[in-house]
């Protein structure tokens, strides 16, 4: 079996850090390279649970139409456009509260944080 | 022909005598521009200089005109800026459009992801960067030729809204809920106006100032993205939390916002309307997400393989989306 995408973003990320950053340190290169190997970090981060908050997303902005008696169209993309449309059309402060704070949890759960640099 | 052959000719025929270059070294960062400092020697002179110029693909779509007038607006005032030597808007002397301008020597920018980047001077710099920002507001619009007319006051809200929902509505990839809900907040809720225009940074933040070991500014650089509208802008995004260096109510890392606002106040003399600067920091927000959807997409299409596009397009991308999210709960409640 091979590893998954997020094991492999993490071992290309320390190759980059540890191999080819220090190799071509204080030149354009260096530079480049140590934000390759930082953006790698972040990508073995989300991708360790981008399906599973895809899944989290589509399913919620589905429980959310539904409630609103609004059409549930398929596919990830679709619900969360129609729910931008009923957050839009919507006058209830109950049901903004609510789509707002199904937003502050997917976008909390997308949050990837670089480690500091020195 | 080489970038250093173009700059000998262009150095040369500025400066009416023979002029050799070397030295050329590129910088890493700023996605707007390719940045290279090179030595330019004439008559037994040597002075450092600074080439920017358009990469074929930027985070920001920006004119190099703009960025050339600004340097030209402030050099020689208080607020610390290279001389802007030659403009090249065509491309035909630099190989691509941009400009040359003097080395500011011994600064480097803070790392916007280093905690206490301007340590142990932190205070101090705070103190510089907003009575700098002050100084950049002051200055009489008259000076900066924004190539464009000043919008009147009342309409410098809508202006900067239009601009960043033209640009996700060009760039998105997807539906962008959390933008699109900011800038319904926003184009419901307007500004109170500033009493007049003022010349506008436009990227007035941490990593765009230069310091050196004693920590004292030496240059304000990255003027792209400079207009004439609200100060006010520039406030809200020099205090945006993304560039405060993991402390958020400390811009840069450095003061808290209460001091940073009121050495703005004491060099710029503008009023501070609270609501203004509240609809203002939320814009800051949607502008941010506005850069990263917009380098998202470059990427996308395949027409930049820049890391910094690359990260802008995941990090800050889902900073922004995070804090605005948060932001627009906060005000619904």
């Amino acid at each position: 079996m091979s590893l998954p995408p997020d094991r492999l973003a993490a071992a290309l990320a320390m190759a980059q850090l540890t191999m080819v950053a220090p190799a071509l340190e204080g030149s354009y290169a260096g530079g480049t390279a140590a934000t390759l190997g930082l953006t790698l970090l972040l990508v073995a981060q989300d991708a360790a649970t981008w399906a599973e908050r895809q899944a989290r997303e589509s399913d919620g902005a589905a429980a959310l139409l539904a409630e609103a008696g609004a059409a549930v169209p398929d596919g990830h993309d679709a619900r969360l456009a129609a729910l931008d449309a009923l957050l839009a059309a919507t006058g209830e402060p109950a049901r903004v509260r609510r789509i707002l704070d199904f937003y502050v949890a997917i976008s909390e759960a997308a949050a990837v944080t670089p480690p500091p640099i020195p | 022909m080489s970038i250093e052959a173009r700059l000998e000719t262009a150095l040369s025929a500025r400066w009416g005598t023979p002029v050799a270059v070397s030295g050329l070294r590129r910088f890493h960062g700023g996605a707007a521009r390719e940045t290279y400092r090179f030595d330019g020697t004439a008559g037994g002179a040597t002075r450092g200089l600074v080439l920017r110029r358009d990469p074929s693909s930027s985070l920001i779509e920006t004119d190099r005109r703009t960025e050339f007038a600004a340097l030209a607006a402030f050099h020689g005032t208080a607020v610390p800026v290279p001389e802007p030597l030659i403009l090249d808007e065509t491309g035909a002397e630099l190989g691509a459009p941009g400009f040359v301008m003097t080395e500011i020597a011994d600064v480097k920018p803070g790392g916007v992801l280093t905690p206490d980047a301007y340590a142990p001077h932190a205070a101090q710099v705070g103190a510089q960067m907003f009575t700098i920002l002050g100084h950049i507001h002051a200055r009489d619009p008259a000076a900066f030729d924004a190539g464009a007319p000043a919008p009147a006051p009342a309409a410098c809200w809508r202006q900067r809204l239009d601009h960043w929902a033209a640009a996700v509505r060009a760039d998105a990839i997807g539906p962008e809920p959390i933008f699109w809900a900011g800038v319904r907040w926003l184009g419901r809720n307007p500004p109170p106006p500033p009493p007049r225009v003022a010349i506008v940074h436009g990227d007035y933040r941490s990593g765009n100032f230069l310091v050196d070991a004693a920590g004292r500014i030496g240059a304000i650089v990255d003027w792209e993205m400079a207009h004439l509208g609200d100060p006010l802008e520039d406030l809200a995004w020099a205090m945006d939390p993304l560039w405060s260096h993991g402390a958020p109510g400390r811009p840069g890392g450095t003061i808290d916002e209460a001091a940073a606002i009121a050495h703005w106040q004491r060099a710029s003399g503008w009023p501070l309307d609270p609501t203004a600067l509240r609809w203002w920091r939320v814009q800051a927000q949607v502008m941010g997400l506005a850069i990263w959807i917009s380098s998202g997409r470059e990427v996308a299409d395949g027409r930049s393989i820049d890391p910094v596009m690359i990260f802008s397009s995941l990090y800050t991308y889902r900073f922004h989306n995070r804090t605005l999210a948060a932001t627009l709960r906060g005000l619904a409640a």
